[in-house]
């Protein structure tokens, strides 16, 4: 339509041009990639589940898709109650980063010198392990919900600061010359353009964010930050009661409920994504 | 600068002039302003290992008020830098640039120069029209919602004005750029390479519209381009360059009226130009 549209205001007859910018092929490209890891994640990943519970490869430890669907739904109530807790402190994690994420943008987008210090938090954070922040952390802070919330907020800081160091470039984009024309300031340039421009990386850190918080209150919990409730509790207790089915439950649940976090994420961001598209 | 060289710049400002009489009393008021002089001018850069890059080397010209100047010369001799020179983004190493009194620095920060890149670099986000509107935006200035109706009557995209960028050809992007560069109505308009992606008969059509906006507006304007008969199309002054560092070849006039030059490219006189600008690239 945009094409027979373009034809019309644009007479001088560049048939040619406007054939290659037919964005039909172009869309096909994009789109393979992006459909095929999901597919292989929703299709292939049960198959190879389901094919090495029936072998019988590693014995009865590798509990199958379809009985661990009825290992959640026969102990749901145990699970749930159990979730909650950790989503809990996940959305607390969530809601304090999206706060860390507002400012470091505005504090990135008017002093981009500290760009690099970003990059290098990012990558001090991510090569610390997880696992060790818990016994840290609790030689300061009680056990319970603020320390997982806490460990939460260390574990998605490492795609914010990443996101925020990937804002600050795409940001400045065009400031040197646009907006160096126009002697633009800084506050400005971000409203106006650098914000916008910023879209497809806040996107894509947000997103990458959300499943991470959730990850780390597991991880939080499964390293004893929790005092009672948790999923990372009910993995522990799986795991050291040996019950490989309500392990294989409260993972698949978990991993579910990544993809769920990834989903409403993806919800959040899409009029934002699709207005720069 | 002999006396001669002078009297001819006066006559071909009054001339260039007298072609914009159609324009707003603004626009009259605007083109008296002066002439870009680009006064000996050198530019050196400290690249990784090797301090004091020449660029540019003691180039000296005049673009005459409401004319039209072009740079030509051999890829990557400099033209790009004298124009981001010419427009205060950069400073020059030795000598002098100024438009009338004034240095282009403080014209930028009077938000009086116009500059439309290689890379029409629209926003996705925003219509033709806001894209058009964004000068405004940038520079904190009141949006002139006639005038931005008209540049886009101008440019021929009104019907279009509501659309994305996306749903643009090449040739509308480069005329919604050229519009954002005209929008603040700029005394100094400087185009860097604005229609080097285009094919041949958007390029030939887009020159002509350049031709008749800057008719209609007076604005004084330094455009680089590649092209000899883009240069002797466009051009009322035409600078020939030569190899980095660049520095003054020919400074070559082009006396034939503008609106007579879309029918003159069969022309000798147009064939004569192209000529003496080969020549000179060629030496």
């Amino acid at each position: 339509m945009a094409i027979a549209r373009t034809a019309v205001a644009d007479p001088a007859g560049r048939r040619a041009r406007l054939a290659s910018s037919d964005p039909k092929p172009a869309r096909t490209r994009l789109l393979a990639p992006r459909f095929a890891v999901p597919l292989i994640a929703v299709c292939v990943v049960p198959a190879i589940w389901a094919f090495a519970a029936d072998s019988n490869a590693f014995g009865k430890a590798v509990v199958g898709p379809i009985a661990t669907v009825r290992e959640i739904h026969s102990h749901w109530s145990v699970l749930w109650l159990n979730a909650r807790p950790t989503l809990y402190a996940t959305l607390i994690g969530v809601a304090v980063l999206l706060v860390v994420t507002a400012i470091g943008a505005l504090v990135v987008a008017l002093a981009p010198r500290v760009t690099p210090a970003l990059a290098a938090l990012s990558i001090v954070i991510g090569t610390l392990p997880l696992i060790v922040l818990t016994p840290i952390l609790s030689l300061f802070m009680p056990r319970g919900r603020s320390l997982v919330a806490t460990v939460c907020v260390l574990a998605g800081l490492v795609p914010v600061a990443a996101m925020l160091s990937g804002m600050a470039r795409v940001g400045e984009r065009g400031r040197d010359e646009l907006g160096a024309v126009y002697a633009t300031s800084r506050l400005r340039w971000w409203r106006y353009v650098g914000f916008w421009q910023t879209i497809p990386v806040l996107d894509i850190g947000v997103r990458a964010m959300i499943p991470y918080c959730f990850v780390g209150s597991i991880v939080a919990e499964w390293s004893g930050a929790s005092s009672s409730f948790g999923l990372g509790e009910v993995m522990t207790n799986a795991l050291f009661s040996y019950e490989p089915p309500l392990l294989w439950a409260t993972i698949s649940l978990a991993a579910v409920g990544s993809l769920g976090l990834l989903g409403i994420a993806t919800l959040i961001m899409y009029p934002l994504r699709r207005r720069v598209r | 600068m002999s006396v001669a060289e002078s009297e001819h710049e006066v006559q071909m400002s009054i001339d260039v002039t007298a072609a914009a009489t159609a324009a707003s009393p603004k626009v009259r008021a605007t083109i008296r302003e002066g002439a870009l002089r680009i006064d000996a001018v050198s530019y050196s850069y400290d690249s990784g290992h090797q301090p004091g890059v020449a660029a540019v080397d003691d180039v000296d010209f005049v673009v005459p008020r409401g004319a039209l100047g072009v740079l030509v010369g051999p890829s990557g001799c400099g033209k790009s830098t004298l124009l981001r020179l010419a427009a205060g983004l950069m400073e020059p190493t030795l000598g002098r640039i100024a438009f009338g009194t004034i240095t282009p620095a403080e014209l930028r920060k009077q938000r009086r120069i116009g500059f439309a890149f290689q890379d029409p670099g629209l926003l996705s986000w925003r219509s033709v029209r806001r894209n058009v509107e964004l000068p405004f935006d940038l520079a904190k200035l009141p949006i002139d919602r006639s005038w931005i109706g008209e540049l886009l009557e101008i440019v021929g995209l009104s019907e279009w004005a509501d659309r994305r960028p996306r749903e643009l050809s090449g040739g509308m992007r480069q005329r919604v750029s050229l519009a954002r560069a005209l929008a603040t109505r700029p005394d100094l308009l400087l185009l860097d390479e604005p229609f080097g992606a285009l094919d041949e008969i958007t390029r030939s059509e887009l020159n002509l519209e350049l031709l008749r906006i800057l008719s209609a507006t007076g604005t004084t304007c330094l455009l680089v381009t590649h092209s000899v008969e883009e240069a002797v199309l466009l051009g009322d002054r035409i600078v020939v360059l030569s190899s980095r560092p660049c520095t003054v070849k020919l400074v070559h006039d082009v006396p034939e009226a503008r609106d007579a030059r879309g029918a003159s490219r069969d022309t000798v006189a147009f064939l004569d130009h192209c000529r003496a600008l080969r020549a000179a690239l060629a030496a």
